[in-house]
């Protein structure tokens, strides 16, 4: 299920009305872990299984975990967690990755092989899943987090449905405490939290499906076909298009789980208006870049063993992390574009940090420029069909092509061109503000009107709504 | 770790967002309820999204005696199916796939043991393409069949979308806010582009390039001197599945729908019939029908080139209909 779609308001209104009707708080949690339960089923019923599997392994491991004083038997019990819940992921995402590369590479030295045909489906948000439910499990292990006594608590940490398969991907450390205290929901909280989801809506269905879906679609898939100049422009639409798409998402996610009485953590603070890499992961994905740095970066060495150490470390945590959004090379051709990033963005730190001009408006425009052109170019890597794909849009681009095919008219150019730079304007200038900062600067009137608006806009939207890009991860 | 975040209260901006929210809501509900209302007044009528859902649960809910018509938009365009059914008296549910090759839903009837009744629309060039995008189609929608039937609800949640479709122009994606804008700019009334009527998959959603005057053509790809060469896996792969359907006592029967102008000569130059379709009727043993060179169709005015007008459909069923029969198909009792 989908939230843009006319068949989550219906869920939505009766979830709400059970919710608000039940007169205790661990009823109140029953309903919302039967209703996450059937928000996922209502995709594909069997792997609802997988996710009780998954839960019910981690419940119990961590409780031995904490109840072990034997430091060899609590890392077994850890590296049990890690086998089964990445080996799941692993089986899901990546076999039919690792079988293609396998034939790809005995094809290079004369062999050939087919691989079997496993017809293997991915499971909605397995990867978001898995990672929510290892933080829990390493946390536990750390001793930074008491195990959970109730299995009902820990079932709907795991499954809770509006971030259940596209985060943010939240942390027990964040929400367990939030189960504890029956939730109060106050009509301010409610409203807050529907204009919240009305805005994310409308990033998703208007900006990101009805305005840039379109031209992504024209440019990335005709590659081989298409102009220097509608490759950029293609460029620009899937920059604009993945940050309305996934920060829409987690916008409504964040409403949704408000009008509960839940709160839920950022995912994305103005991510275009990133001056560096660093400020950009601090700022894009907010939930999986601290997730990967808590879990991942820190537990490799983070930055406490030197120079090079450091650079290898996030390298792997970048590779890693591109490997996460998907079984494919372009994803780690976008990981290890940004591991370098990092890399370079640290050496040009220590050359250059400590001169005035690095730190004047000129000097800080340029940073945001650089960082902004370069993120946009590892995104080429990432929506592009294939490598190939890719290196062609860029070649394209650098060579302006003239191209064999008009794959945008004049008119959408110029939308898709106004847009982009209205939010990556909006994104600089805005960088350091709260977004409530801005909605209270909103008049009150106008706000009823604008939010009336982007509801009317939403159902009028041209085109084919779609589901998140980020479900596929 | 001390938690970050415990109460969404940190988060609240001032101001009183419960009002604004239901007055929201509010406004966005009369404007369109007001929209609904203009839309109907100026001639538009509620009509389903023509999409691969549509399509998925057309081909779910087919009548066991129906025909299928299968092929590109060609056939979404030129084929009324109240006027087949009205002289055949035979059920018929449409299963074209707008600018899609549908060698794959081909092989999928015959993979799923399909023995019933087909009615293919064969434009070589939709169906013989390398062009990847043309095959995907077919692959998407048969994806979107098989997500519908996995999911929990079965396709209910669809059916529920077709009830409110088929009752509110405003739900439909043809319906676009750009249109609109245009018309009142210009204080003229807008072009219908009913492409769907009602809650039933009649026309595809090309057609309302048939609707259009003076259409040019939308690129060069058509000028195509040279004959590519015949993929003779596709052709294969195509052979094969109407073989199998016809062994188990189905019924296949081929035609090629108008088409005038470049696209005309792209399927004489480089699919010439005696490569292709009759090469195909010959190995299958499926009856053929040009209907370029009967003199009925062939009148018709083909104004994007590749389809017909829309209210030329019932003339071109009718006359298809007595051109099979002249083959021993569709015969009175």
């Amino acid at each position: 299920m989908v939230f843009n779609s006319l068949t989550f308001i219906v869920f939505f209104v009766v979830i709400q009305g059970a919710y608000a009707l039940l007169p205790t708080w661990k009823s109140r949690k029953i309903l919302l872990l039967l209703a996450s339960y059937f928000f996922y089923a209502a995709w594909n019923p069997p792997f609802v299984l997988l996710i009780i599997l998954s839960t019910a392994i981690d419940f119990v491991l961590a409780r031995k975990i904490a109840k072990s004083t034997v430091q060899r038997h609590r890392r077994l019990l850890l590296m049990g967690s890690l086998a089964v819940n990445l080996g799941l992921l692993s089986y899901f995402k990546y076999s039919p990755f690792a079988l293609e590369s396998l034939q790809q590479a005995l094809a290079v030295v004369g062999i050939v092989w087919v691989p079997p045909e496993w017809g293997i489906i991915l499971p909605v948000g397995i990867s978001f899943y898995t990672f929510q439910t290892l933080s829990y499990t390493i946390d536990v292990y750390r001793g930074q987090l008491e195990p959970k006594e109730s299995l009902l608590d820990f079932a709907l940490f795991v499954t809770f449905f509006p971030q259940l398969v596209a985060g943010p991907i939240v942390r027990a450390v964040d929400f367990l405490p939030q189960l504890a205290v029956p939730r109060v929901v106050t009509s301010k909280q409610f409203g807050w939290g529907l204009s919240l989801a009305t805005i994310g809506l409308f990033n998703k269905v208007v900006l990101g499906d009805g305005l840039m879906a379109p031209v992504v679609t024209a440019t990335f898939d005709r590659w081989a076909l298409i102009s220097g100049g509608e490759a950029v422009l293609g460029t620009l639409a899937f920059t604009a298009q993945i940050f309305f798409d996934f920060s829409g998402y987690s916008t409504i996610a964040i409403g949704v789980a408000m009008t509960f009485g839940f709160a839920l953590p950022d995912n994305f603070h103005f991510p275009y208006g990133a001056r560096g890499f660093s400020d950009f992961w601090r700022r894009w994905h907010i939930s999986l870049s601290s997730w990967l740095r808590d879990y991942l970066y820190i537990s490799l060495g983070g930055n406490r063993r030197g120079d090079t150490r450091t650079n290898i470390n996030l390298m792997t945590t970048m590779l890693l992390g591109g490997l996460w959004h998907g079984a494919s090379f372009r994803f780690l051709v976008w990981g290890a574009l940004h591991g370098a990033y990092l890399f370079i963005e640290r050496t040009i730190d220590a050359k250059l940090g400590h001169l005035s001009w690095y730190h004047t408006t000129v000097g800080r425009l340029a940073g945001w420029s650089l960082t902004l052109g370069a993120t946009m170019l590892a995104w080429v890597f990432f929506r592009a069909p294939s490598v190939q794909g890719a290196f062609g849009m860029l070649v394209s681009m650098v060579t302006w092509a003239p191209g064999s095919f008009d794959a945008v008219n004049s008119l959408t150019s110029v939308i898709v061109v106004l847009v982009f730079g209205l939010t990556v304007c909006w994104h600089y200038l805005f960088r350091d503000v709260r977004v409530e900062t801005m909605a209270q600067a909103v008049p009150v009137p106008l706000r009823a009107v604008l939010l009336g608006a982007m509801l009317f806009i939403c159902m009028m939207a041209p085109g084919n709504s779609t589901a998140f890009i980020y479900f596929q991860f | 770790m001390p938690p970050s975040l415990t109460s969404p209260n940190n988060r609240l901006p001032t101001g009183p967002w419960a009002r604004t929210a239901v007055l929201g809501i509010l406004i966005g509900g009369l404007t369109l309820a007001a929209v609904e209302l203009g839309l109907r007044r100026v001639g538009y009528e509620a009509s389903v999204n023509d999409d691969a859902q549509l399509w998925a649960l057309e081909y779910r809910d087919r009548p066991d005696d129906a025909w299928l018509t299968l092929g590109s938009s060609r056939i979404a365009c030129a084929f009324d199916l109240d006027t087949f059914e009205e002289v055949t008296g035979e059920p018929v549910v449409q299963l074209g796939i707008s600018s899609g090759q549908p060698i794959a839903i081909l092989t999928y009837l015959n993979e799923q043991g399909f023995d019933g009744k087909l009615i293919v629309e064969v434009s070589p060039y939709v169906w013989f393409t390398d062009n990847p995008l043309i095959a995907q189609q077919a692959v998407l929608t048969l994806q979107t069949l098989h997500d519908q039937e996995r999911a929990l609800l079965g396709g209910l949640e669809r059916r529920a979308t077709r009830v409110l479709q088929s009752q509110l122009r405003i739900l439909h994606s043809e319906t676009d806010l750009f249109d609109l804008a245009k018309a009142v700019v210009k204080r003229a009334r807008p072009v219908i582009r009913q492409s769907v009527r009602g809650d039933r998959q009649r026309y595809c959603w090309p057609s309302r390039y048939a609707l259009m005057p003076d259409m040019p053509m939308p690129d060069e790809s058509w000028a195509v001197t040279e004959r590519a060469p015949k993929d003779e896996a596709s052709f294969d792969e195509v052979t094969v599945a109407i073989q199998g359907i016809m062994a188990r006592g189905g019924t296949v029967l081929l035609f090629a729908a108008p088409e005038a102008g470049d696209p005309r000569d792209v399927h004489l130059l480089s699919y010439p019939e005696s490569v292709y379709a009759e090469v195909l009727a010959e190995r299958t043993g499926a009856p053929y029908v040009n209907t370029m060179t009967d003199p009925t169709i062939g009148a018709l005015a083909v104004p994007d080139y590749s389809h017909i007008d829309a209210s030329d459909a019932p003339l071109f069923t009718e006359r298809l209909v007595e051109l099979y029969r002249e083959k021993g198909y569709f015969l009175p009792d």
